[in-house]
Parts: C-alpha cells; structure tokens; sequence
C-alpha cells in the first residue's frame, strides 16, 4: 500500500547538514498496524510526516497505491491528504474555538452527510456527551479522542499517528490503542510513532529508527528494545 | 445525538466569526485601531467639509466687499485721504436695492458721506452714515453703531483735542450736536473721524442728497470662483453710471491661504493615520498567525490549500476592516455633530451626516487593514505545516 525508498532527509544547521532520515526504505501493507519506535531525534516524526505528504524528502520516493505522491502537485497531494489519510497528534491540535462536533466537520463541513457521520464515530468514541463542548472544556484523553474521530471523519485509507498516547494516562492510552486497533480491524491502515511500549503492543509490527535509519523491525507483539 | 441537524457546518464566515468571538480581545484591540483611525478621519473630514464651507462662505464675504464711489473720484486722492472727492446722489443706494438679484446681492449696504473739516484748532473727518440697508431675505442685524439725528460719536483724538465727553456739546459749522461717547483709541484715522448721521453731515457739508461711497458688506456676487469685478464694473456701467466700483481682497486672499494651508495639513496627516491604522493591524494579523502556527499546519494536514488558510486571515481582516469602518464612521460622525458647531459657529447647521464618506469608509477600511494583513496571510499560507506540526 504504502512504499518508502531510499527516503532521506537532510536539514542545514549551523554544525552543517543533520540527517534525519537516512536511506531509508519501508513497506507497509493494508490494514496493517506499523509502530515507529525509537529516541528523540531519531527521525520518528519526520518519517510520518513524509509518509503523510506533509515534508518532502530529501531524495528518495513515497509510493502510496503506485502513486508516487511527491510527483504530484501541491494541490494534488492536499487532496490526497484530505481524502486518504487522517492525522493523529500527540498535542492533539483541535481547533480551540470550535466545538467538538465543528472539529470533526473540518472535513468538508459543508458535504451533506458529515454531520451524521461525525455522530456515529463520536458515539462510537464515547463522546456523544461532549459534542457542544470547546476543546479547553475537555480532558485530555477525551480530547484525543476528538482528534482520532476527527482522523476518521473521511473515512481514511491510513491513520499517521504521532505519539498519541504521549500525553495521556495509561488508561487513556489504552482506550486510544484499541480505537486505533479497531480502525485498523476494520481495512485500515495505521502508523504510529510512539516512545512507549504500550501504543507498540498493539501493533502488527515495530520498527525501530535510530539516527535516521532502520535499527531494527520485530513483528507481531512480541518485541524486545534494541 | 439524533438532535444534531445536519446543515452546512464551517463554512468560511462562520470560522471566522467563531475564530473572532475566541480570541475577543485580541479581535476586539485590532477592531478599536481601526475604528480610531476611521472615526478620526470621519470626524475631520466632515469637520473640514464644513470648515471648507464656511471658509468658501467667509471667503467669498470677504472677497466680494465693494466699494462703490463716483465715478469721477480721483482714485490717487482717494487712497491717500481715504474718501473720494466726489459725490453722488443719495438715491443711488435705492437704485442699487432696486438691482437686488439681478447681478448682486448682499447682506449689508451703506451709504455715508465723508468730508475734511475744520474743527477746533485743527482738522477732522466728518462721517456721516445713513442707516444700514440689510437684504430684506436675510435676518441679518445692521452692521456698525446706531447713530441718533443730532448726535456725534468723537474718535478718541478729536475727544482728547477737544477736551469733550459724552453729553457735551459741539458746535460744528453752526450745527449743535451732542456728544454719544468719545470712541475708545483705536489706534487709526478712526481716532479723528466724527460719526454723524448722514443727514447732519449733508446739512454740515451742505451737500444734501449727496454721499461719496457706498459699501456693499458680505456681498453674494455671482460665484466664488469667478472674478467679479470685471463683471461687476460692466454692470454697474449700465445700471449706475453715476460710481465705480472698487474690491477690497487683501482679507479674502489672507483666508483662501489659510484654507489653502488647513487642507494641506491633512493631507500630511492622513496618510500617517492610515499608515498608523495598517500597521496596527498589520501586527495584531501576524500575532494571529504566529498563535494559530498549530492550526493552520491542522489545516494544511486537513488537505486544506494555503488559499484557504489566507483567505482565513484576510477575511478576518475584511470583516474587521468593514466594522471598522461602521463603527469609526458613526464615531467620528458623533464626533464631528457634536464639537463641530462649536468650532464652527457660522455653518454650524451645515455640520451634516456626509453619507459618502460610510461609503469610502467601507471600501477603505477593509482594503486597508487586508493590504495590512496580506504579508501575514501569505505568511500563514506558506507555512509549512510540518514545521508548525512539529514544533507544538
């Protein structure tokens, strides 16, 4: 579904060039659940960001359904991303002054239907309480929460999430962990970077980055630290 | 949940709106800056449209005061002793009022008739002056002091030489007269004028029915903007042929430059109120943008176009441009009714409602605070999200 080649990226600094991703090459199958590990710095957040369109790589490709999309035009790529993916944060970025019900109609408000699916998935998240509710009125497991209903809005192909369990309690974490395994049950596809061992346990597979590239992949749940 | 309606949710106006009422203060701060600058200029505009009218009215008093004097009068001798040396029937005056609309008119006309004489051990120059003539369409209050038949007003000179006070008596060439009052100093040939009615004066002079000078006083000639002289003297050919015609322009000139002057320094004004205005918005825009670096990366991820996030920021900008455009005009309107009449005492009345600048007030202020905010929209529009994403 989704191919990572020979990705790298390079920023300028004042020491010279920092490698944040180093060659890297990736694979991730449909409806596979991916868990990106590894330390701070160690290019976790930029290789989301460029699976999810969002940074272009230094050299290097992302194919997504043979469709290599830094080929593509901005305009292009921000259709892609609206349509195909849905991002999870770890500072869950809601937008302060909606409600939560208006959080989740950012995508495409105005399509007829969005309302009534944004009902569904806030009750499916246990959030049908809060829909009228500002996000500084919620906590924060309830807020990320919002987020993911809001990633799932346009029923999505793949969910990028970036350390959404970062800022939760483990009870919190869990509950995310399974809506995002649910997701990935149900033919989706997840990527999650993630520091700790709980957001990894549900995954299909880890892989682990250190310096910008592949240390380590173990599959299933049963995955020992580098 | 089933009471949620399913309509048209976040659509640009309303983000806006709901972005607007969140962050309230900050919305509010950028509207008052624009509210000042356009009250500001509304209030000085239609204080200057007012001004402007009272001056073109000042001005065009000023500028069309005449002198009409027989035609015959030696204009050299006139200036140096300050009447003419002629004279011309009294009923000219009724002739004149007679001509009333038909090339001039005016708030005031009068007749007088100025002599030298002798007057104790030395000299003095008798007035004479026949009530004011007022246009009969104006309420107007005739100019100058009353003067009651047998009666004398001395210039302080003539009070000081004579050693005479008001209720004495002066003889002049065999005429009784009493003393009004001995004028205050004046400091001119005031100071020896002797102010009689016209008719004692024409006894004193012998010269009865006769004046040397009529003054026409906020004379309405024609229009502002034309020399009216020329015209004036052509006309007066025809109808007077008896006078001559002399304008009195030094004051009007001294006026116009002072308007002249007024209007310049607003011109060097407003482009500093505008530009005060623009960079008030300009830095609550791009304190906007740098608060909402999160958002607009949400945005961007949301696979929103960065056309969208800068049309976010510069309707926010519009929207504020155009109630601040309201209320700085009602402001300023408010402003101008109300300290308006007391600066301009004359078209205090005129102060009005100038409707056509909330009209130039609404196509300004917003194009003036978007041109301030499209540095920091574009900014927003070009952010890169990752950076943004990354970095909260």
């Amino acid at each position: 579904m989704l191919i990572a080649q020979n990705l790298s990226k390079h920023y300028p600094s004042a020491q010279g060039w920092i490698k944040s991703l180093d060659e890297m090459d990736l694979e991730v199958k449909a409806g596979e659940f991916l868990a990106i590990r590894g330390h701070s710095g160690s290019g976790k957040t930029t290789l989301l960001l460029t699976l999810g369109a969002m940074l272009r790589p230094s050299s290097g490709r992302v194919v997504f359904e043979g469709q290599d999309i830094y080929q593509c035009s901005t305009q292009q790529r921000a259709a892609w991303r609206a349509e195909q993916i849905g991002f999870v944060f770890q500072m869950f970025h809601l937008m302060p002054y909606l409600s939560v019900l208006d959080n989740l109609c950012l995508h495409g408000g105005a399509k007829a239907g969005s309302t009534q699916r944004a009902d569904t998935l806030l009750d499916t998240l246990n959030l049908k309480h809060r829909v009228n509710h500002l996000p500084h009125q919620l906590s924060a497991g309830e807020k990320q929460r919002v987020a993911m209903a809001r990633a799932m809005m346009a029923s999505p192909k793949l969910i990028l999430a970036d350390e959404p369990t970062g800022n939760l309690d483990p009870r919190h974490a869990t509950e995310v962990c399974e809506h995002l395994r649910r997701f990935c049950d149900s033919g989706g596809t997840v990527i999650l970077v993630t520091h700790g061992e709980l957001a990894s346990s549900f995954a299909d597979r880890t892989i682990f980055l250190e310096q910008g590239r592949l240390l380590e992949t173990v599959d299933s749940h049963v995955q020992t630290a580098p | 949940m089933g009471g949620t309606q399913e309509k048209p949710r976040n659509l640009m106006l309303g983000l806006i709106f709901k972005e607007m009422w969140f962050r309230k203060m900050q919305a509010l701060l950028c509207l008052c800056g624009l509210a000042a600058v356009i009250s500001l200029m509304t209030a000085y505009l239609t204080t200057e449209k007012a001004a402007d009218r009272e001056t073109k009215r000042i001005t065009r008093d000023l500028g069309f005061n005449l002198r009409i004097l027989p035609k015959e009068t030696d204009m050299d001798l006139y200036w140096f002793q300050g009447f003419s040396d002629q004279t011309m029937p009294q009923s000219l005056v009724e002739k004149l009022t007679q001509s009333e609309g038909v090339f001039m008119t005016y708030n005031h006309l009068m007749a007088s008739l100025r002599q030298k004489i002798s007057l104790g051990n030395g000299s003095a120059i008798l007035v004479g002056v026949a009530p004011t003539v007022t246009s009969a369409d104006k309420k107007k209050r005739p100019m100058g002091f009353s003067l009651e038949p047998g009666t004398v007003h001395l210039g302080y000179q003539l009070g000081v030489r004579l050693g005479l006070k008001g209720g004495d008596i002066l003889q002049v060439k065999g005429l009784s007269l009493k003393v009004a009052r001995v004028m205050v100093e004046y400091g001119n040939e005031e100071d020896v004028f002797l102010y009689t009615t016209l008719q004692d004066a024409q006894t004193v002079t012998g010269l009865e029915g006769q004046i040397n000078e009529i003054k026409a006083i906020d004379c309405l000639c024609l229009t502002a903007d034309q020399d009216p002289v020329s015209i004036l003297r052509a006309e007066l050919e025809k109808r007077l042929p008896e006078a001559k015609v002399i304008q009195d322009r030094v004051q009007a000139d001294a006026r116009a430059r002072q308007r002249q002057m007024v209007e310049k320094k607003f011109s060097f004004l407003s482009p500093f109120l505008m530009v005060a205005g623009a960079v008030w918005v300009a830095v609550f825009a791009m304190l906007n943008v740098r608060e909402r670096r999160s958002e607009i990366g949400i945005w961007r991820a949301l696979g929103k176009s960065g056309g969208m996030v800068a049309t976010l920021f510069l309707g926010k900008a519009l929207l504020l441009g155009g109630v601040g455009a309201l209320i700085g005009f009602t402001v300023g309107n408010q402003l101008a009714q109300a300290v308006g009449p007391e600066i301009f005492q004359i078209t205090a009345k005129a102060i009005r409602t100038e409707w056509s600048y909330l009209f130039w007030a609404l196509v300004w202020a917003p194009l003036l605070s978007a041109m301030a905010a499209f540095i920091p929209a574009m900014i927003a529009a070009s952010q890169d999200p990752a950076y943004s994403l990354r970095e909260f």
